[in-house]
């Protein structure tokens, strides 16, 4: 933290003198460092601190530092209509609607109103219906929500059902705010560039299965959070959900197939407390059955009153992949092909992807192999953290990102010594210094993790082996990717 | 005034029975066969909005949609990309793509015969209001021409047109004709 406390007239001049320590220090010429946190690491907080505030005594004195602060109390939302009491109705579907979108306020007699949207999407004729609501109930203020919805305060508390009312009149009054029908999804394969699979469609997909039975759902599953990104980018902000899932590809038999990583065990309440960990990859389409499969488990173990996050940590992430074991597997192409086509989109996944090795009786290739061992070496690091052996879980997630880079590596000199200096250094020849490994829009970052991780020389805390889990999965991630890359090249050739 | 952005909307009859998730691999045919000039680029399924923009299939020059705005069913070709020409011209080509575009869909084997649309109404939009503000001076402006290019298209069949006058919507004018109209007739017309 730089600092507990900041008056507001020191706000502006303290982010200018941040912003020009940065300038004057800041990585330049490796986009993927150009942030102020490298910097921040690389100097120590405090030393940064003491840079800053040098900083700030030597800038001149600018007027507008201060000149808005006489505006901030113009922008304080106030009621439009006096606090009221919420009388008895039975204005159909209000009851569930009020349990699931309204919070009262502290002020008595106005309550906080929750618009839930599915999938984060309205019309524009439901945006203009929604502002004349708004202005009818309060006094024209409205705010969106990291959740992919609306939230409107000071309504009087009276005025809930003619509110519920209007919403529904234009299809907004859906219930379910912030419970497990209420998705969050990044955009995904449907616009986003970096997208592998279809967060969205997922989306719909689990949305439309868990509307369905809503009402019968046990309390502790409907107050869930589940959050889906396209890829490992975290937009969706899968790693602080109860259930989260990213976007990943895997080859399986020369297809390429959509899979979701699986993250359990982040914290969305205090602040988004935790983050989650990366259990395992799943098939897109199973992992509606992921869902019910964790949720049905919770239902039946838990312990009087424990959280998502309690249980599964209770239980051990060990348990849980066993669980899930079976849903990793992908059937044949000839048995099922509808696992390669990801959520929403009948067409066949990347189909171009085909790569086959040179056996004409290869299933799966030594690369899947080797791939999936470094998978598991960072399930073991997590499973190691979780029993207190940090460690031994920092040097597994190490060892399981030199496996990745050495499966990578003998793709071009199969006989790459085992020794893990000599693995990074033919890696940085051949996969580094050429950019195959390079993510299209990421570069060359997840390279650095194993490069930052083979330095490393300090002993590891709880918090830096789970750093190094994640970044180990990042790792990993990148290497199938590259993988996928090198079979889409070599089938281009054949073609050519 | 330069007509460009023209949509055109045909509305479905039976659409009650019109289970739009059919229509998603349907899209992706399209997209698959190249079924017309323009470029295809994917299906965007927005079932969930109330009265939403339903299945869309997001073309670069122009999408096509099964559109459910107003919760009326639809079948919607949206013109984005700009078309040179006169505005006789400029209101052929989208309205001839959004009549290619129900034949196909009311010939698809696997939609079993349940598209089917009204042919005795079409709705014209003007997705630009810096071209159109959806004012009645617009209309008193377009109104001429509308009615030339449709009693040229209908061949004197009767017609009425209905400006709709919500400031709030685009500008959009429903034709309605008197009596039920014929796509290939209409689709020759259109190609001369």
């Amino acid at each position: 933290m730089f600092d507990p406390f900041l008056a507001p007239e020191e706000l502006l001049p303290t982010a200018q003198a941040i912003a020009r320590v940065f300038a004057r220090l800041g990585e330049k010429k490796n986009r993927n460092r150009a942030r102020i946190k490298f910097l921040v690491h690389d100097l120590g907080i405090e030393k940064f601190r003491a840079l800053v505030l040098e900083e700030r005594q030597i800038l001149p004195f600018d007027p507008r530092w201060t000149e808005y602060l006489k505006e901030v109390d113009h922008h304080q939302e106030q009621p439009l209509k006096p606090a009221g009491k919420l009388l008895e109705t039975d204005l159909e579907g209000f009851q569930q609607w009020l349990e699931t979108n309204v919070q009262s306020q502290k002020q008595e007699g106005y309550a906080v109103a929750t618009v839930a949207l599915p999938l984060g999407d309205i019309t524009p004729y439901q945006l203009r219906a929604l502002a004349d609501i708004v202005r009818r109930f309060t006094k024209e203020s409205v705010r969106t929500t990291v959740e992919q919805n609306f939230v409107i305060r000071w309504i009087s508390q009276g005025d809930l059902p003619e509110l519920y009312a209007a919403l529904r009149a234009v299809g907004l009054g859906q219930p379910g705010a912030g419970n497990i029908v209420d998705i969050v999804a990044c955009p995904g394969t449907d616009t986003c560039k970096l997208g592998i699979s279809s967060s969205r469609g997922l989306a719909a997909e689990l949305r439309s299965r868990l509307a369905e039975k809503s009402l019968e759902l046990d309390e502790s599953i409907r107050n869930l959070h589940i959050k889906i990104s396209g890829c490992f980018n975290s937009c969706g902000q899968h790693h602080i959900a109860d259930l989260g899932f990213y976007g990943v590809s895997r080859k399986v038999g020369g297809y390429t197939v959509p899979h979701f990583q699986i993250v359990l065990g982040g914290e969305w309440t205090h602040n988004a407390g935790s983050y989650g960990l990366p259990i395992v990859a799943i098939p897109s389409k199973h992992v509606p059955e992921v869902v019910i499969r964790l949720s049905e488990r919770y239902i039946s173990d838990r312990n009087k009153g424990e959280n998502f996050q309690g249980f599964i940590k209770r239980i051990g992430k060990a348990e849980v992949k066993k669980m899930l074991e079976d849903l990793a597997r992908v059937p044949d192409y000839q048995q099922d092909h509808s696992f390669y086509s990801d959520w929403g989109d009948p067409r066949e996944y990347s189909i171009d992807d085909i790569g086959k090795g040179e056996c004409a009786g290869e299933v799966v290739s030594a690369v899947e192999f080797g791939l999936a061992a470094a998978e598991r070496e960072v399930f073991e690091a997590q499973v190691l953290l979780e029993n207190g052996e940090i460690e031994k879980a920092g040097k597994t997630a190490y060892l399981s990102m030199i496996q990745a880079a050495k499966t990578l590596v003998r793709t071009e000199y199969l006989d790459v010594p085992d020794d893990s200096e000599r693995v990074v250094s033919e890696f940085r020849t051949r996969f580094y210094d050429t950019q195959k490994f390079f993510d299209p829009f990421a570069g060359g970052i997840f390279a650095n993790y194993l490069f930052a991780a083979h330095q490393r020389v300090r002993p590891h805390t709880q918090e830096s082996a789970h750093h190094l889990i994640e970044e180990a999965q990042l790792f990993v991630d990148a290497a199938h990717s590259c993988y996928n890359r090198m079979g889409t090249m070599r089938s281009s050739l054949v073609k050519a | 005034m330069e007509l460009q952005h023209v949509n055109v909307k045909l509305y479905l009859e039976n659409s009650r029975h019109v289970d739009l998730e059919a229509l998603i691999p349907v899209f992706h045919n399209w997209i698959q066969d190249q079924i017309c000039e323009e470029l295809l680029i994917d299906v965007a399924d927005y079932r969930h909005v109330h009265a939403g923009p339903g299945v869309v299939l997001i073309g670069h020059e122009a999408d096509y949609s099964v559109d459910n705005t107003d919760s009326r069913l639809g079948i919607r070709y949206n013109r984005k990309a700009i078309l040179v020409g006169s505005n006789q011209s400029r209101l052929k080509q989208p309205l001839r793509a959004a009549l290619v575009a129900c034949q196909r869909l009311e010939s698809d084997p696997s939609l079993e015969g349940k598209i089917r649309f009204d042919r005795r109404e079409i709705e014209l939009f003007i997705n630009d209001r810096l071209i159109a503000p959806n004012l009645e001076d617009t209309y008193t402006v377009l109104k001429p021409a509308l009615e030339v290019f449709f009693q040229e298209l209908f061949e004197g069949n009767g017609f009425s047109l209905r400006h709709n006058s919500n400031p709030r919507s685009l500008f959009s004018v429903a034709v309605k004709s008197t009596k039920p109209l014929d796509p290939e007739s209409l689709l020759k017309k259109l190609s001369s």
